[in-house]
């Protein structure tokens, strides 16, 4: 306590440079969390879908995939207006040869007016759409929820079917909904801002022109609850929904990826292609292997571009910590002795720069921590793709602790040097 | 009782270019003793005060201050001394300028190893004691000189130590206040403190009930 006193005292007497250095602190700590949450937030979305993209295959693009204008005559019986996934699937797996598999995610519409589901409405969806993933997508999901876990892929000892639901509903943890697909528990909330994890409302000429369309990233879209973007949504697993039924849909509308085995012939792949291509537009050169490295690539760029920001941040707040302390030891010097001769040990000086040091980065910390939460706040992170956790908090603490360790290096050679009987002198 | 045997001082010590500043002095001063010492510039009078103080080491002899032998002592244990035995004032005051009075005057208590809970009230009966109490909350950078050398004395004094050592205390006031400074010297000594005073003033060494003097590192007095 008397260090900090003390330090307060004495930063009183360089409260202008305190406070750029404190401004500069809390920059950088806005700057690395903000590169960290972007980085975060794209692995994310990508971590459930790593596996099936790093299988061989290739992507039969999903917005090309047009059912409605769909020229094959043989599949058009299962392309109605809300086609049966199930069917077009099992359809074109029993017409390509070989080791191919078709991965396709679905999605299960329900309409508000249905029954005692419409409580999870608020004003704005008209529908509530289930994303219906893959056991091994819906196993690896960590868009980060708000509370509860991920449902379980199979119904659970009572029967209900566990779903997670964004926010913009009505409902809360462990509510339980009678639905025509069944009862339904709410196990899990998402974040008010986060990504739809399947895209099933993707559209050519909406796409972001900046992205590489071989990328994951065009087959999600970011969500967010106070905006008008899209309705409301839920995940749930697939498989575990009765058959379609009166007051719901389970369409395939969604990426559909073909994936092929290591031992495809050129054949097999060659003849799998042409009927393929019947039915929609395959992107020969977009294998999942491809997409897999566009989606890294893309991550990976998010690095490069802002590392030159950060390294140059880091750079700018180091010299203005370790100048601010070095000068501050040096100018104060005189104070110290003067301490020294009132029973000050030189270790108690130490003790009086690290807190004065402390106090800069616990008032910096909180500045960036207010900048943060005033981002979240007005929804800046939706627009930035911004997810913030545990994550930040370890890398905060691991840049004020390199920042602490590296400004307390010179003074600390500074003042072990001095002789207070000199300054004595001097003075 | 501040006893000094065949104490010597070398700065630079064992290197080529140290310098003997004290050689083998013997001193002892009784509490509640006043005493001035006098000598030229580079004599060696602040270097015997500083080691008095605690300040400073040497390389020889032995310094006993009530009954401890001080070369034995860790840094900790000397800046307790230093805190809690001893009173430093200096020529130039020795003020954090930016500090209030208040603030410097409690400067001792926050380094105290029993640090009184209201150090406020320490510091004001401190203050009190040097008459400058109403000062307490003004910056020392606005104080006179006078004003400053009272506001050094109130910390030196604030844990209530048994010696105050005094670095030429009037060196940079004029008659009238130097008279009042050692007014207040001489008020200490009547409580019970020993009083060790350097300076270049003969009406000052005059008013010490006794004096010595140091001459190239030697007492000659």
């Amino acid at each position: 306590m008397k260090y900090i006193q003390l330090a307060l005292g004495l930063m009183r007497q360089r409260w202008l440079f305190n406070l750029i250095v404190i401004i500069e602190i809390a920059s950088l700590l806005i700057l690395t969390n903000t590169m960290y949450s972007t980085v975060r937030s794209k692995q994310m979305i990508y971590e459930p879908y790593k596996d099936i993209l790093r299988e061989n295959g290739i992507v039969v693009d999903a917005a090309s995939l047009d059912f409605m204008e769909c020229s094959n005559e043989e599949i058009a019986p299962f392309l109605q207006v809300y086609p049966d996934k199930k069917s077009v699937i099992s359809f074109l797996e029993n017409r390509l040869t070989g080791d191919v598999k078709i991965h396709c995610s679905d999605s299960l519409t329900f309409w508000k007016q249905i029954g005692p589901l419409s409580v999870m409405y608020r004003d704005k969806g008209n529908t509530l759409t289930y994303y219906l993933l893959e056991p091994n997508v819906l196993s690896k999901m960590c868009l980060p929820l708000s509370c509860g876990r991920y449902p379980k892929e199979t119904k659970n000892d009572n029967g209900e079917i566990e779903i997670v639901v964004s926010g913009g509903t009505d409902a809360s943890l462990n509510n339980v909904y009678d639905t025509p697909a069944g009862k339904m528990r709410v196990v899990g909330i998402l974040t008010d801002s986060t990504y739809k994890p399947v895209n099933s409302e993707i559209d050519r000429n909406n796409m972001d022109p900046g992205i590489d369309r071989d990328s994951i990233f065009n087959f999600v879209l970011p969500f967010d609850s106070h905006t008008n973007l899209g309705g409301p949504f839920a995940i749930a697993a697939k498989d575990i929904f009765p058959e379609n039924s009166d007051g719901y849909n389970i369409m395939a509308n969604s990426v559909w990826f073909v994936s092929y085995g290591d031992n495809i012939s050129e054949k097999d792949f060659a003849a799998n292609t042409e009927y393929l291509n019947t039915v929609g537009t395959v992107q020969y050169g977009q294998t999942l292997n491809t997409m897999a490295q566009e989606t890294e690539r893309q991550i990976n760029d998010i690095y490069y571009r802002m590392m030159p920001i950060i390294i140059t941040a880091v750079i700018i707040v180091l010299s203005g910590l370790i100048g601010s302390a070095a000068i501050g030891a040096l100018r104060q010097t005189r104070t110290f002795c003067i301490f020294f001769i009132c029973g000050c040990r030189k270790k108690d000086s130490l003790y009086i720069i690290g807190a004065e040091t402390a106090i800069t980065i616990i008032i910096a910390s909180a500045l960036a921590a207010t900048g943060i939460a005033v981002m979240r706040i007005m929804n800046f992170e939706y627009l930035i793709g911004l997810s913030f956790g545990f994550g930040n908090i370890l890398l905060s603490v691991l840049v004020v602790a390199i920042l602490f360790t590296l400004s307390m290096i010179i003074p600390f050679g500074m003042l072990r040097s001095a002789s207070p009987v000199l300054s004595i002198k001097e003075n | 009782m501040i006893e000094i045997k065949k104490l010597t001082k070398t700065y630079n010590y064992k290197k080529s270019n140290a310098f003997t500043a004290l050689t083998d002095i013997s001193l002892t001063i009784d509490d509640g003793e006043m005493l001035a010492i006098i000598g030229k510039s580079g004599a060696g009078k602040s270097t015997l005060l500083h080691i008095i103080g605690c300040i400073d080491t040497f390389e020889k002899g032995e310094y006993t201050l009530d009954g401890v032998s001080i070369h034995k002592l860790s840094d900790k244990q000397l800046a307790q001394i230093r805190n809690e035995k001893v009173g430093i004032v200096t020529q130039d005051f020795a003020l954090v300028e930016e500090y209030t009075v208040l603030e410097n005057v409690k400067i001792p208590l926050y380094f105290a190893k029993h640090r009184k809970w209201n150090t406020n009230a320490a510091a004001l009966a401190a203050l009190e004691k040097v008459g400058i109490k109403e000062l307490a909350k003004k910056p020392v950078n606005k104080l006179s000189g006078g004003q400053k050398q009272r506001v050094a004395i109130a910390r030196a004094i604030v844990n209530d130590p048994s010696f105050i050592l005094a670095d030429e205390p009037t060196g940079a006031l004029d008659t009238k206040t130097s008279t009042e400074i050692m007014e207040l010297f001489h008020s200490l000594n009547d409580e019970g403190k020993t009083v060790i005073i350097i300076t270049h003033d003969p009406t000052v060494a005059e008013s010490c009930k006794q004096k010595i003097e140091i001459s190239d590192g030697k007492i000659v007095l």
